[in-house]
């Protein structure tokens, strides 16, 4: 134990830390954001223009602009695009869906867990890459084949997260809710949902960037549009400057998804800051 | 609170709706379903112009365009599935097919073409710095090709004529736009490129050591449709035979045509020198014709090939492979 001697007088006396997130000015921010990407581009651009690197390991910048303004005038590139988030669309709604139902079932009730969470534990295990022949045989090549492929890669993440944000909601609040009479799907929507929306939105976030994986899987197989059918014609043509296009199409929309959620967990989040 | 039951339901709505596939349209007459014929040659140019579906309906069949395929083993997968029921292939990858299945069958051989002029379509090829000048001297390398495929059948082919036990070279299994990359980065030595991949690799410098015209080749384009189609329905096969044989002797004396149909521009645009390549080839290509019991003998070759060398485990029967469109009603 210790004692205060009070007759020492009070001198270097520090602030603590500020322990919270600091706010850096938005532009400064924006700016060192930016800067590691375009440190990128800019290396890309000088190793294509000075010759350092060959056109058949990496087509440059100016040939990737080239293949995206073809794309562009012949209205292709909207149309996959628009086929693209259609199916991904889809499939992140039914297996994002199912997911997330599971998920809040497995994380609130102990009956819930044991039924669902061995096999869901089970599915997340099999790549879902591995499935596609089965799926192939199951409902043929066409939209539903591809739609299904999408929401079975989006349900596993959907699930582990919910599941993990439902198991951490505050008992105590649970309990106070139930004092208050909220029950079942009462109790789920109101209290359990919103407080582990931080998990769920992850869990979004997560499910779109397989789903764009689920969609190059999905529509080298029996598609005529399509963000992934635009990877496989890349191949098949040996065109290296749509191969890069395609990378950095996904590079956009992997930025695009990120910023939506951003968006998302602001306007739904109010009370975090 | 209620949106999120909102969202349930419409997705339940969209499983029981919008995803759920069109089952077999309940008309008697046939359905060709082919795939996705491209930018170029004489499907896509039937399918731009509306031909096929004109002439498929005076025998009451109809013709639907589905999508494309990364692979050949893709599209197996779709013929499987009854999404495919015609397609156009070579003998060899569509043996290890028919090593397993029952359900398709060849109607139509196209001859391959003899004439010295017309453009190389394949070969052997080697990086342009590469010390190899002879098949001899591939004794413990590693050639690309593609498995079960027309590269497979021509590198047995062209070893066995060098004198080379295929054990002597390392065959890596990749797929041509698989190859492609790993033969520009040098991860291969040598690399049997065929189709779109041969232009390619020569316009990038690489050297040819044989060509397939070199070799004894027995591996034939063909048409291919499924079994129940070719019994019930062979006059729309007919059909779809003679509107290819017509159209392929139209592409070789209007080209331009055939190339860029749909798109001017794009991925599967061509231009330049390997536009003019495949001007060249549609010239001198020949039409396909139907098949008769005396082809055999080019699938018994393959086979044996393939057989030989335990590419494929099971031999093929070749007389459950041919359907003679003729000799049917």
């Amino acid at each position: 134990m210790t004692t205060l001697t009070s007759a020492e007088p009070v001198t270097g006396l520090e602030e603590p830390r500020f322990l919270g997130v600091r706010h850096r000015p938005a532009a400064l921010s924006v700016a060192i954001r930016a800067s590691v990407p375009l440190l990128l581009l800019a290396a890309w651009w000088y190793g294509s223009a000075s010759g350092a690197i060959p056109s058949d390991v990496l087509a440059a910048p100016s040939q990737v602009v080239g293949a995206l303004g073809e794309l562009a005038a012949t209205g292709q590139l909207a149309d996959y695009l628009l086929a693209s988030a259609h199916r991904a669309g889809l499939g992140v709604l039914l297996g994002g869906g199912a997911g997330l139902l599971l998920g809040v079932v497995a994380g609130l009730s102990a009956l819930g867990e044991e039924l669902v969470d061995p096999t869901m534990q089970m599915k997340r295990a099999v790549p879902f890459l591995a499935l596609v022949p089965l799926f192939i045989s199951w409902f043929g090549v066409e939209e539903s084949f591809k739609v299904v492929l999408i929401a079975v890669a989006a349900a596993g993440p959907m699930y582990a997260y919910t599941y993990l944000g439902v198991r951490g909601v505050d008992r105590k609040l649970v309990e106070a809710a139930r004092g208050f009479g909220l029950k079942g799907p009462r109790l789920a929507l109101g209290v359990i949902i919103p407080t582990a929306l931080p998990s769920i939105l992850m869990a979004l976030r997560v499910s779109l960037s397989v789903a764009l994986t689920g969609l190059i899987a999905a529509e080298q197989i029996g598609a005529t549009e399509g963000i992934g059918y635009l990877v496989t014609l890349a191949q098949q043509y040996y065109r290296s400057d749509y191969m890069v296009l395609c990378v950095v199409v996904y590079a956009v929309l992997g930025l695009v998804i990120d910023l939506a959620i951003r968006g998302a967990e602001k306007a739904s989040m109010p009370w975090r800051r | 609170m209620s949106p999120r039951l909102a969202i349930l339901a419409v997705a339940t709505l969209c499983a029981l709706s919008a995803c759920s596939s069109p089952t077999a349209t309940a008309q008697a007459g046939a359905v060709l379903k082919i795939k996705d014929p491209g930018n170029a040659g004489p499907l896509a140019y039937a399918k731009k112009n509306g031909i096929l579906e004109k002439r498929l309906a005076q025998v009451g069949a109809k013709v639907e365009w589905g999508g494309t395929y990364a692979s050949f083993t893709a599209t197996i997968d779709a013929v499987r599935s009854g999404s495919v029921n015609v397609l156009e292939g070579a003998i060899s990858p569509a043996l290890g097919y028919l090593a397993n299945g029952r359900d398709i069958k060849i109607f139509s051989i196209t001859d391959r073409v003899v004439d010295p002029a017309a453009p190389k379509t394949d070969g052997l090829v080697v990086p342009a710095d590469s010390p190899v000048k002879d098949v001899k001297e591939l004794v413990g390398k590693r050639i690309a090709v593609n498995k079960g495929g027309r590269g497979e059948y021509l590198l047995l082919l062209a070893l066995e004529r060098a004198g080379v036990r295929p054990d002597q070279v390392t065959r890596v299994y990749l797929n041509p736009d698989q190859a492609a990359s790993a033969f520009a980065t040098g991860k291969v030595d040598a690399w049997w490129a065929i189709v779109r991949a041969y232009p390619e690799a020569v316009a990038k410098g690489a050297r040819v050591l044989v060509h397939s015209n070199d070799l004894p080749d027995q591996d034939l384009s063909i048409q291919a449709a499924r079994v129940e189609l070719l019994e019930k329905h062979p006059e729309a096969v007919r059909v779809y035979l003679d509107v290819l044989r017509e159209l392929t002797a139209q592409a070789k004396t209007e080209p331009d045509a055939f190339q860029n149909v749909f798109l001017a521009q794009g991925p599967t645009a061509l231009s330049g020198a390997r536009l003019k390549e495949e001007l060249d080839k549609s010239r001198y290509a020949l039409p396909p014709r139907p098949a008769t019991a005396a082809d055999l003998t080019y699938v018994k070759d393959v086979a044996g090939v393939f057989h030989r060398y335990g590419v494929l485990p099971a031999s093929v029967n070749p007389s459950d492979v041919i359907f003679d469109l003729r000799a049917s009603s």
